[in-house]
């Protein structure tokens, strides 16, 4: 029979490090709040039949955020065999806030004192025998991080499978009677052993547990609770919440000696007053990225990229084409092989040292504490804008693959804001757009640095544009949701977490290189290669020109449509990203005598002003095939999902035709006629960004409808 | 009629292509991801490379 142990904490209190200590699993943890919003399970490493299931963090049992209600309803429906709460032993009053409201859901419970390596750095003493007997269940002192009591964790947890709990915490006087009432009206109504739990919910007035009570019932609960207010003079979850942390207070008073802290102000917290200061917290996230990207496409990545594709251009094709040749294979399957597999996935796969190096500097970024910072310093920001810093958490997970990113969205509480973030995040670079990046920066702008910075703070502007726009129809119109967040401490990051997220990428971005590229790749190498009676021409007369010529037009006012590659470049990357750089392989490729020589293609064939409008349009309209299912998923349906892309897209349409033909009024041949509709968009799209009610007058045919 | 070179190589093409449109399928179905972790839906339990992966 297959046991289940959930594991519970507050965020970030290494409950997903943990996990993967306790399963050999290798799930994303991250150095800040809100990276597990999904219930993962995984075996116990040495008992197969026992499953570990890692619930999202958070504070309390209440109702109030979906991770909430994610393990909340996992601990009530599901009723694991054990819990395994995780507290981190520095902040201990604040974590067992949900200690408490666990031991009411009356099942086994093993708390790790998890981050034992920080409390006895800052001098901390628990007594660990005295708070276990307080709490009434097993405590094991854990520094989960470095693998210290993750077994006898392990096996207190199987220990206490199956026996009988009795939650021994009682509050004051007043309140246990209150209970107590709540408790006779719900007798029987609920089953006997969350009966506590339940009482005390309803007293709180929460209003997910009243659901599952009979409205008369309820209606009882409602005059015990009024009367309640009234003797204690507070709001009801204010006497609970007051009640409990006074039990805490008491409990940690008697169990915990603070000792004399070794210093007032940590080294966390002296860079926190200049990395999160007001004065130079977004200039030095300004100067991060610029280091990241110049890191990443410029410097080491840049130089393991030009040597890689060396290899691939100069080494691999000639040798794979001569020993086919010699063979006597038909050239047409040489040419599939050459050129449209070979040379396809090798043109996305050359960019791999740059987005390894890309990988490494943002999981050491993120494993630091830095990332955390960030949104912090981002929440003044977005506010302005109507979202808050809980939109950024998205972006920053965003940044490696747009879908977790998208999930990510989830742990927003306002409901309009949830939607927006999912609909937005996608405008940051993912590392898919890297390569697409690193092509058009290293074709026409000599590998700069800052074509990438710029698409990343123009895809936030496009977040923070969308924030005002889109919250001003009906249906996304809302207040920023409060964003609260513990900082964690500045730590050097763990070698082997930077390795294995970094590894963990560049396996998946090979997976799609060998699957979806390569399959796209073939297609475009048979459709660029063959006319419509299916006889080899070359790529100018072949189906995909026929295809592209019938569609280029739309893309000549952003100025990349005169040539159809790039349009039918810009079709392949709606299926993933890194199509475009295959496709512009293999339609290239061929007539190439080496990777530099596909830049050299395209800088003859675009602008400075049409390659970076190429590269607006493709970081921001819609995004892969995989991302707009996530999008579907987060918004619940295919519809609003349709919506979703329509917006992307036409959010990328407008964008790239103005920056096209301002481009060319101060860097090319002057104003286009295009420029009046330019001139135009520009305008509307001002005029929805200051306007109270810019979508009134549809609002208004609406209503008369 | 091909020479057996050109039925060789087109015969492993074919299988690398069936190979990789198979893994894509499975992919695309399980909401798959393009860099993200190995669960495609980062660990979501009703995945089936999770149930395979961790059960």
């Amino acid at each position: 029979m297959v046991t289940r142990i959930a594991l519970i904490g507050n965020p970030n209190s290494g409950k997903t490090t943990m996990f993967n200590k306790l399963t050999g699993s290798s799930q994303r943890v991250g150095n800040w709040p809100g990276v597990t919003v999904e219930r993962k399970e995984g075996s116990l490493r040495f008992k197969e039949d026992t499953v570990i299931a890692d619930l999202p963090g958070i504070y309390s049992l209440s109702a109030y955020s979906p991770e909430e209600i994610v393990s909340r309803d996992f601990l009530l429906n599901d009723r694991p065999d054990a819990v395994i709460n995780i507290v981190d032993a520095a902040n201990l009053e604040r974590n067992l806030y949900l200690t408490t409201q666990i031991l009411e859901v009356g099942i086994p419970t093993v708390i790790a004192l998890n981050m034992m390596d920080t409390v006895a750095k800052e001098g901390i003493k628990i007594d660990v025998d005295k708070l276990s007997k307080a709490l009434g269940c097993r405590i094991v002192e854990t520094t989960a991080s470095k693998g210290d009591g993750v077994e006898d964790l392990a096996k207190a947890a199987l220990s206490v499978i199956g026996t009988k709990t009795e939650n021994k915490l009682r509050y004051t006087k007043d309140l246990e009677e209150y209970v107590s009432k709540a408790e006779e009206v719900i007798s029987g109504k609920v089953p006997e052993e969350v009966k506590r739990w339940y009482a005390l919910k309803l007293l709180e007035r929460d209003e997910r547990a009243g659901m599952d009570i009979d409205p008369d019932v309820r209606e009882r609960i409602e005059a015990i609770v009024s009367s309640m207010e009234e003797r204690m003079d507070n709001d009801a979850d204010g006497i609970v919440a007051e009640k409990r942390y006074a039990l805490i207070g008491k409990i940690v008073g008697e169990a915990v000696d603070k000792g004399h802290p070794k210093k007032k102000e940590t080294s966390s917290d002296r860079i926190d007053r200049i990395v999160t200061g007001r004065r130079f917290g977004l200039l030095i996230f300004a100067a991060v990225m610029f280091a990241i990207y110049f890191i990443a496409i410029r410097a080491v990545g840049g130089w393991a990229s030009d040597h890689f594709n060396d290899i691939i251009w100069n080494t691999v094709i000639p040798a794979a084409e001569g020993w086919l040749t010699g063979a006597g294979v038909a050239d047409w399957l040489v040419g599939l092989i050459v050129h449209g597999i070979i040379g396809g996935v090798g043109a996305v796969i050359g960019f791999l040292p740059q987005m390894l190096v890309l990988f490494i500097v943002l999981a050491v970024l993120g494993e630091c504490g830095y990332m955390a910072r960030v949104a912090f310093v981002m929440d003044r920001l977005f506010r302005r804008f109507g979202l808050s810093g809980k939109s950024f958490i998205p972006v920053l997970v965003g940044m490696g693959c747009g879908i977790p990113g998208i999930m990510a969205s989830r742990a927003i509480e306002g409901e309009s804001e949830r939607r927006i973030t999912a609909m937005t995040v996608t405008f940051i670079p993912c590392s898919a757009k890297l390569p697409v990046i690193a092509l058009i920066a290293g074709a026409l702008f000599g590998q700069s640095a800052l074509i990438a910075v710029s698409m990343y703070f123009l895809g936030m502007l496009c977040i923070l544009m969308s924030g005002v726009l889109l919250k001003k129809w009906r249906s996304f119109s809302g207040t920023p949701s409060p964003f609260i967040m513990e900082l964690p401490p500045y730590h050097v990051p763990s070698a082997l977490s930077v390795i294995r997220e970094s590894l963990g990428r560049v396996w998946a971005f090979f997976r799609n290189a060998g699957t979806l590229v390569l399959l796209a790749c073939v297609l475009v190498w048979f459709l660029s290669s063959f006319d419509w009676g299916l006889r080899m021409v070359n790529a100018g007369d072949s189906i995909l020109a026929d295809i592209g010529n019938a569609l280029k037009w739309i893309f000549v006012p952003q100025g990349f449509g005169n040539d159809w590659e790039f349009t039918m470049a810009t079709l392949a990357g709606l299926l993933t990203k890194e199509n475009i750089v295959g496709t512009l392989g293999v339609l290239f490729g061929s007539d190439a005598a080496g990777g530099g020589e596909t830049w050299n293609i395209i800088g003859n064939m675009l602008t400075q002003a049409s390659g970076y409008s190429f590269l607006v349009f493709n970081m921001m309209c819609a995004p892969c095939l995989a991302a707009v299912g996530a999008i579907r998923k987060e918004l619940g349906s295919w519809k609003d999902a349709g919506k979703a892309v329509l917006y992307q897209c036409s959010l990328a349409y407008v964008l790239s035709l103005v920056i096209y033909q301002f481009a060319t009024i101060f860097f090319g041949n002057g104003p286009e006629w295009w420029i009046i509709p330019a001139v135009a968009a520009l305008a509307g799209l001002i005029y929805a960004l200051i306007s109270k009610e810019p979508f009134g007058f549809l609002r208004r045919r609406g209503s008369n409808a | 009629m091909p020479n057996a070179a050109t039925v060789i190589v087109g015969l492993i093409v074919l299988a690398v292509i069936i190979i990789a449109a198979y893994y894509a399928y499975r992919s695309v179905k399980q909401g798959g991801c393009a860099g993200c972790s190995k669960c495609p839906n980062n660990g979501d339990p009703g995945c089936e490379g999770c149930s395979k992966k961790d059960r």
